[in-house]
């Protein structure tokens, strides 16, 4: 049974209307008098409610498009048992029970959309990044008989397509590269190849698309501020010029401009508990978490997309330790091997595009986090000393604030610590 | 004296039934033309030469009738091998094989064995047309009290034969017509016998089992050949014996891998592969990520020209395909 | 020449046996103890007996679907087999074979047969395989005059004759093939061992009723087997006295006329060779008698022996299905 949703009749004028979002997608379930999606004409916009409990069918009219009144919009299957079939293969089903994976949100590859063994595993993996898994779910996979970082089928088709596959990231399970990222390789190719005349479109998928989701939801829900500052860089440089052999000596990693700047955030947070803190969106109204680590995350960019692995207690590492284990992160980072306690946790974010001689930039907030500190390049620029123009290496230093969390001053109390230990760095032995 | 020796399956056969002659008098070998011709396949060349006319004996045409002779011999204390020439005579002895041979030792409770082999060969090939060039091990396959045993090597045929003659059953031995001289491979110089009932893994792998059957277990191991460039790793599984089968290294094989194709001469409906299709999709339905496919002759009689016979059984790439399409985008 | 008083005995004491047993056989498939389906050997009992009393016990023998006469005749056990046909675990075949597959090996009964004409291959191959072992064996094929039709009939006629093997094909004319009458569907032109004539097999054709005729003629045919002189054919006319098997159409159909029946019954073979006895040999009225005591005392064993003898377990199905 199936009770139909249409588009409604808003106004005597009104002939027809047009869908601007889903507020539920096919497959989810429903309630009666939930709202379903956002219709308008152009004087009004309207929630449309669910006329049944029951699980939301296809949808037949996408966000953007219009319908004439009274037009199919979807339907509401009623019916108790489950009215999607799952086509899944017994060795599919039997992986995804030991592996506690619901299939209905495995994407299916298999001959005939069968979702078969290789997908649950995928999905396995992705779910890896983005949720806790359970213990001996862990186990499980790690269990896995290590697949090889490349898929044979990928292998030959990237001699087919002349692709080169150390240029390809893996979105396979444990990063490995898979048929799909080797046609998007190719696909993405700039080496002259048989012209394509339309430009492939390539579906989201693995990391990209769950950063894309986090991006969006972040600016979409949070109110920005930014706040900006130049920074005097000469004594920073000095100092990293001054440990770097010592350093390399001690734990076999060169020190970085971005491992000093976590260690000053991570010293900033410290002394500012007001900007050590997360937004809880889950309380009505809103609540404020305060956190009781200062764990800096760095904004890292991979070919598969950002990740932001966290130092823990960056406040209370030598900079030794921070060099280490942000080398560590990075490392397992390219090799796809970031696992779930690398990248939860962080209280704070910071980006460095210096080395891509970006002079400045605004970053977005990586949520629930208060604000994010954007650096850019090292540069000699004229700054006025004195009375004079001299040149000095300087830095533009952002920081975009989550207005819900702190104001201006908070904030620009803050920022003023971070500056200040960039140009007096001695001060971070105080 | 060397280990192995390189020979022909005809020549493996040849072997064994000089063996078993040599080793056991009651022992002996009827059928059209395979005396002093030797076998119009000449398997069978030199034994009369060597054995003499009571051991090697020259039938009439009548393949009822001798039959019929090699049950009521078995049954009275001879071991006779019956050679049918080609196994599209079977029809011809079925009363014989069916309601005597197979059922004797059950309808008197034990009390007679029948213990004969009757060989035969099949295939296509010779364009020989839809009355000489048939795989019809499907219909004694389906007979409890029968055994039907189709090697694919020289090595098993020599073990199999040699246990087939020993064995106290009626054993239906198949060979392929088209194998006799092309296939060759080692055959111990030391005497042995291949357990009845035993499958081989004649390569392994871990992607997808090929199970074939006679002259297929060659074509399913050159399609592994290719497969196997293509990244996809098959296991190649000779039943041997196809009845009784060797469920166990089918089941093994199948719940390893998760996707069986059957390939076989035997027509497509209602025949051998069917059987080991049902079995796995029974028995290892939990381990599969694909249907089991099969791939066999097509629902037709034989026809002549050979652009056309060779168009009815399987090929080489045709297993490819049909592998392929067992996997998933993610694979 | 007439055969010594012991030899005598004997032919009556066989057909005495295996017109008891029928008669009890045919009693006990009317209460329902015998099941499966039964042919019985009503009239005929002078070919089994005459025949058989020719043979040594380690000759074979292979029979029909109406078999009871020549096992008995062969010397099977009573008891053994009216187990067998009431399906007991006790009987020749565990309850597995039934009246149309009753064997006993030790005695060189090949077996009765369900297939008509099923007999000609294997008792041709018994004969081969007696020649290459030089056993000095001999093989009997009893068969009937609907099974000469079968093909297979010529092509061991053909083998027989080529190797020279020790067989007698001992042919039942008893006037019925199945539900019709014989000269319906076999050409009678000419008499059925034509056929093995035409192989050069020496033939006969016998009075099948009189038990003394077909013992002389197949000694004959089985001495001269023995000896390496070959097959043999021998005809013996009978009359089937029941129908073809119990539950037969019979008169309903118009196969069988009562006239017939009638006049024939009046010549059936045992009660025509008791008469002869008494007449024309040195048994008297005692010999008889006891021997029919002791053909009844059998029966009676039997009977006792079935009722107490269990029916066989289920796990008997998969028993003997490969040795």
């Amino acid at each position: 049974m199936a009770e139909d949703i249409y588009m409604p009749q808003l106004g005597l004028t009104m002939t027809e209307g047009k869908v601007i979002r889903w507020l539920k997608a096919s497959g989810d379930p429903v309630r009666k008098g939930d709202p379903v999606l956002e219709i308008e004409t152009d004087k009004v916009s309207v929630e449309v409610e669910s006329p049944a409990d029951g699980v939301l069918g296809p949808i037949l009219v996408e966000a953007g498009a219009s319908a004439p009144i009274g037009g199919m919009l979807s339907h509401v299957l009623t019916h108790t048992p489950p009215p999607l079939r799952l086509f899944a293969t017994p060795r599919a089903r039997r992986k995804a029970i030991e592996l506690g994976i619901d299939l209905a949100r495995v994407e299916a590859s298999g001959p005939g959309g069968r979702i078969v063994e290789a997908d649950v595993r995928y999905h396995a993996d992705q779910g890896r990044l983005q949720t806790p898994a359970a213990p001996h779910v862990e186990a499980v996979l790690e269990a896995q008989p290590a697949a090889p970082r490349v898929s044979p089928l990928a292998r030959r088709l990237a001699d087919e397509l002349g692709v080169d596959l150390a240029a390809v990231a893996g979105s396979g399970p444990g990063g490995r590269v898979v048929e799909d990222d080797v046609r998007r390789a190719a696909a993405a190719s700039l080496l002259p190849r048989s012209p394509a005349p339309v430009p492939p479109v390539e579906p989201l998928s693995g990391v990209r698309r769950v950063v894309a989701e986090r991006m969006a939801h972040s600016f979409a829900t949070a109110p920005h501020f930014y706040l900006s500052v130049e920074a005097e860089a000469t004594a920073l440089a000095r100092m990293r010029e001054g440990l770097l052999a010592r350093i390399e000596a001690a734990v076999g990693v060169r020190l970085t401009v971005s491992d000093i700047l976590v260690k000053v955030c991570g010293q900033a947070l410290a002394e500012h508990p007001d900007v050590n803190v997360a937004w809880d969106g889950s309380a009505p109204g809103g609540a404020v978490i305060r956190l009781a680590e200062a764990n800096v995350g760095l904004a890292v960019s991979l070919a598969a997309g950002l990740v932001v692995p966290v130092i823990r207690q960056a406040d209370r590492l030598t900079l030794a330790e921070i060099a280490k284990r942000r080398a560590e992160l990075v490392d397992r980072g390219r090799e796809g091997k970031l696992a779930l306690p690398d990248l939860e946790g962080g209280s704070f974010t910071l980006s460095n595009l210096g080395m891509f001689g970006i002079d400045q930039f605004q970053a977005i907030l990586n949520p629930p986090q208060a604000a994010i500190l954007a650096v850019g390049r090292v540069k000699d620029r004229p700054v006025a000393l004195d009375g004079v123009v001299v040149v000095r290496p300087t830095m533009h230093l952002t920081l975009s604030v989550d207005h819900r969390l702190l104001d201006g001053v908070q904030a620009a109390r803050f920022l003023e610590r971070v500056a200040q230990l960039i140009q007096e760095p001695y001060l971070l032995v105080e | 004296m060397p280990e192995t020796i390189e020979m022909t399956l005809g020549e493996a056969i040849r072997e064994a039934l000089a063996e078993e002659l040599s080793r056991d008098p009651t022992v002996f070998i009827m059928g059209e033309d395979i005396g002093r011709a030797g076998g119009v396949f000449m398997v069978t060349k030199g034994l009369y030469e060597e054995f003499g006319k009571d051991r090697v004996m020259d039938t009439p045409i009548e393949e009822a009738g001798i039959v019929g002779l090699a049950v009521g011999a078995a049954m009275t204390g001879m071991r006779p091998i019956v050679e049918l020439m080609f196994s599209d005579f079977l029809p011809l002895a079925m009363e014989q094989l069916i309601n005597q041979a197979a059922k004797m030792h059950y309808m008197t409770a034990g009390q007679a064995r029948v213990p004969m082999v009757l060989r035969a060969t099949l295939g296509t090939g010779r364009g020989a047309a839809a009355q000489h060039s048939q795989s019809l091990h499907a219909l004694v396959a389906h007979i409890p009290g029968l055994k039907v045993v189709m090697p694919s090597t020289p090595y098993d045929a020599k073990g199999l034969l040699k246990a087939a003659i020993r064995d106290d059953n009626p054993v239906i031995f198949l060979e392929h017509k088209m194998c006799y001289n092309t296939v060759k491979g080692p055959v111990p110089t030391q005497e042995y016998l291949l357990p009845l009932g035993v499958a081989d893994v004649k390569r392994e792998g871990q992607d997808v089992t090929l199970v074939a059957i006679s002259r297929m277990v060659h074509l399913a191991l050159a399609a592994a050949e290719t497969l196997a460039r293509d990244g996809i790793s098959a296991e190649v599984v000779d039943p041997r014996t196809i009845r009784p089968l060797d469920k166990a290294t089918l089941l093994k094989s199948a719940m390893k891998t998760g996707r069986v194709v059957v390939i076989d001469e035997g027509h497509l409906s209602y025949g051998v592969t069917a059987e080991i299709a049902a079995l796995i999709a029974d028995e290892a339905f939990d381990y599969l990520d694909a249907p089991v496919k099969r791939v066999a002759a097509m629902d037709t009689p034989v026809p002549m020209a050979p652009i056309l016979e060779v168009a009815t059984i399987p090929n080489e790439q045709q297993i490819v395909t049909t592998v392929k399409a067992l996997f998933g985008r993610r694979y | 020449m007439t055969p010594d008083k012991a030899l005598l005995n004997e032919m009556y004491y066989r057909m005495r046996r295996i017109r008891r047993f029928e008669e009890t056989a045919q009693e006990l498939y009317r209460r329902g103890t015998v099941v499966g389906l039964l042919h019985l050997y009503l009239g005929e009992e002078a070919v089994a007996a005459g025949a058989c009393l020719a043979l040594a016990d380690d000759d074979y023998v292979t029979s029909t679907h109406r078999g009871h006469g020549h096992v008995l005749a062969k010397g099977a056990d009573a008891n053994r087999l009216l187990a067998e046909l009431c399906g007991r675990v006790t009987g020749y075949c565990h309850g597995k074979g039934g009246s149309m597959h009753a064997a006993d090996l030790s005695l060189g009964i090949l077996g009765a047969n369900g297939i008509v004409g099923g007999g000609f291959g294997i008792a041709t191959g018994a004969a081969l395989s007696a020649k290459k072992r030089r056993s000095g064996q001999v093989t009997i094929c009893f068969f009937g005059d609907g099974a000469a039709n079968q093909g297979i009939f010529m092509e061991v006629l053909n083998m027989a004759g080529l190797w020279q093997l020790p067989v007698v094909y001992v042919c039942e004319n008893n006037g019925f093939g199945e539900y019709t009458r014989t000269e319906e569907v076999t050409v009678t032109s000419q008499p059925i061992g034509a056929r093995a004539a035409a192989f050069g097999l020496p033939t006969a054709q016998v009075d099948g009723n009189d038990v003394i005729a077909v013992y002389e003629a197949v000694k004959e045919a089985v001495d001269r087997a023995r000896a390496g002189g070959g097959p043999s054919f021998v005809e013996a006319r009978t009359y089937r006295l029941g129908g073809h098997h119990m539950g037969d159409v019979g008169f309903s159909r118009g196969y069988r006329n009562k006239e017939e029946l009638d006049a024939r019954t009046q010549q059936e073979p045992v009660g025509r060779f008791r008469a002869w006895l008494l007449m024309n040999s040195t048994l008297t009225e005692t010999n008889i008698a006891e021997i029919e005591a002791k053909v009844e005392a059998e029966m009676q064993e039997a009977v006792e022996f079935v009722n107490r003898s269990p029916l066989p377990e289920l796990s008997e199905i998969e028993e003997h299905v490969y040795a």
